[in-house]
């Protein structure tokens, strides 16, 4: 029996509890809280945008948030937030595309004390700051069009192809001996052999939703896989659109809570992570607001990917790290 | 005809027993199967080994959820179904595409060498399940217990297609972390 199949067979055996949990539906739906929740600053330690709003009744559990529930989100990079005073701050920047022609906006998390960014012809850019002389340059860029991604993808392939001596491109996110992306995308992918110094170059075509196409491209040297190369792969895998319109308050404010405790976190452990994934899971029991904060990192790309898990909870306007008080 | 009332009908080895499973739990069995087999013909037979199996069960067992019990019967039938079939190389379906995605939480860990039985998987696997959050936890098992296609599972969390997507990719991950950190062989 192969690994896989080992691994469904066993589940027949998992606890009926959970099995149980499942059937009942939907479980703990995201609510949507629009005004029924006041807004604040989220933690002492974030600077960030946000409107004490008057209480008022909560919608109804399915209702869509109103236009009136949405904040206006300042365009372009965010600010890290302000750490106390200490040795190894942590900064973990949510860069911010303008809005261009009928471009949706996107953002990605980067741990801008290795990495900085500029915007080049349209072209948003992510550099190593500490790039040794006479060596391959790495860079992660990011751009849009309004192709669609299956057009798009064909594009890339031929310009890789005349760029390097290999290019090929494939539709399905597994791919042997590659890091898949987490969800639907082209992978374009162009190389010049095996050697340390030799180029190489992987890029996601990913739809923007509306029927253009994002490009996400990581160039780096073959040495430089484990470390670079990795390091744009954990910062591809945060990529995201906006959604059109502005988000909820409610989300701002969680999220903003939460990677403000996660640079505390990291910084606290002294670890200099590199973030591949965020998950936020909201649940609500009554009056009590809770969400867990699922953080995937690890600390260099020969590491092994780690699980950071905090907790928030919702109380007195704002979000606070912990368990609810009784 | 409640549970208790059923089992008791096993119990005293009553023919009626069968039928009044069949009744009340035929139609979930036959999804459960169904899911994984994605033939009906081939989900009836499964669904007959499945009252089988119960008989055989029961007596010793007296399952406190007879629901689940059932279930569990009925996906460990249809396990075996689809292996055979497998090697007979005949279609599967949705459930196939759940264990080709399964594949990548196999450790890759060199020099692992904790060989397990099922037994002791299940219950490193309800370890992993129980630490999860709620939603993630139920995500996971309507995909890879109950074989539920993705957009099934997105509707039934009011989630979007894409969300289902990323987040399995991601449990996927974890469970991959988690039995490389046990050091599990499989």
């Amino acid at each position: 029996m192969s690994g896989k199949e080992k691994l469904f067979a066993a589940l027949c055996g998992v606890d009926e509890e959970l099995l149980e949990r499942s059937e009942r539906g939907a479980g703990s739906p995201v609510r949507w809280l629009g005004w029924g929740m006041a807004l604040a600053a989220c933690l002492a330690v974030v600077i960030a945008a946000a409107a004490v709003l008057p209480a008022a009744e909560q919608p109804p559990e399915d209702a869509p948030p109103t236009d009136g529930d949405r904040v206006e989100q300042p365009a372009g990079p965010i600010a890290p937030a302000v750490l106390p005073e200490g040795e190894g701050q942590y900064h973990l920047l949510q860069f911010r595309m303008d809005r261009k022609q009928d471009a949706p906006g996107f953002s990605l998390f980067i741990n801008e004390e290795k990495y900085y960014t500029y915007e080049q012809e349209g072209v948003y850019v992510i550099q190593p700051r500490l790039s040794p002389e006479n060596l391959p340059e790495c860079r992660l860029e990011i751009s849009w069009t309004g192709t669609p991604p299956e057009e798009e993808a064909q594009n890339v392939k031929r310009q890789l192809g005349s760029l390097y001596q290999d290019a090929w491109s494939s539709q399905s996110g597994l791919v042997d001996g590659m890091w898949p992306p987490p969800w639907d995308a082209y992978i374009v992918w162009g190389g010049n052999g095996a050697d340390w110094d030799d180029a190489q170059r992987l890029t996601w075509v990913v739809g923007d939703g509306g029927g253009g196409s994002f490009i996400l491209s990581a160039s780096y040297f073959t040495e430089a896989t484990e470390g670079h190369g990795a390091m744009f792969y954990d910062m591809m895998c945060t990529f995201r659109t906006e959604p059109e319109g502005d988000t909820p308050a409610w989300q701002a404010s969680l999220e903003a809570a939460a990677e403000a405790l996660i640079r505390e976190t990291f910084s606290g452990m002294g670890v200099e992570a590199s973030v591949s994934s965020i998950d936020y899971s909201v649940s609500q029991e009554g009056d009590a607001l809770t969400a867990q904060v699922s953080v995937r990192y690890r600390q260099g790309g020969e590491e092994p990917w780690e699980t950071l898990e905090l907790a928030l909870s919702w109380g007195d306007g704002v979000w606070s790290a912990g368990a609810p008080q009784p | 005809m409640n549970d208790q009332q059923i089992i008791d009908l096993y119990w005293r080895r009553s023919e009626d027993a069968v039928r009044e499973t069949e009744a009340k739990y035929g139609p979930y069995c036959r999804t459960v199967a169904g899911n994984i087999l994605a033939d009906r013909l081939d989900a009836e037979e499964c669904v007959s080994d499945t009252w089988l199996r119960a008989w055989n069960a029961m007596p010793p067992h007296r399952p406190n959820k007879l629901r689940l019990f059932l279930g569990k019967l009925t996906r460990s039938a249809a396990c075996d179904a689809l292996r055979s079939r497998t090697a007979r190389k005949r279609g599967g379906g949705e459930c196939l595409l759940a264990l080709e995605e399964l594949g990548e939480c196999v450790p890759l860990v060199p020099g692992a060498d904790r060989a397990v039985e099922e037994r002791e998987l299940a219950e490193i696997l309800s370890r992993f399940l129980r630490a999860l959050p709620e939603r993630d936890c139920n995500v996971f098992l309507r995909r890879y217990w109950y074989a539920e296609p993705l957009e099934d599972i997105a509707r039934r969390y009011g989630m979007k297609l894409n969300t289902v997507k990323t987040r399995l990719f991601r449990i996927r991950g974890r469970l991959r972390d988690y039995l490389e950190s046990e050091g599990i062989l499989l």
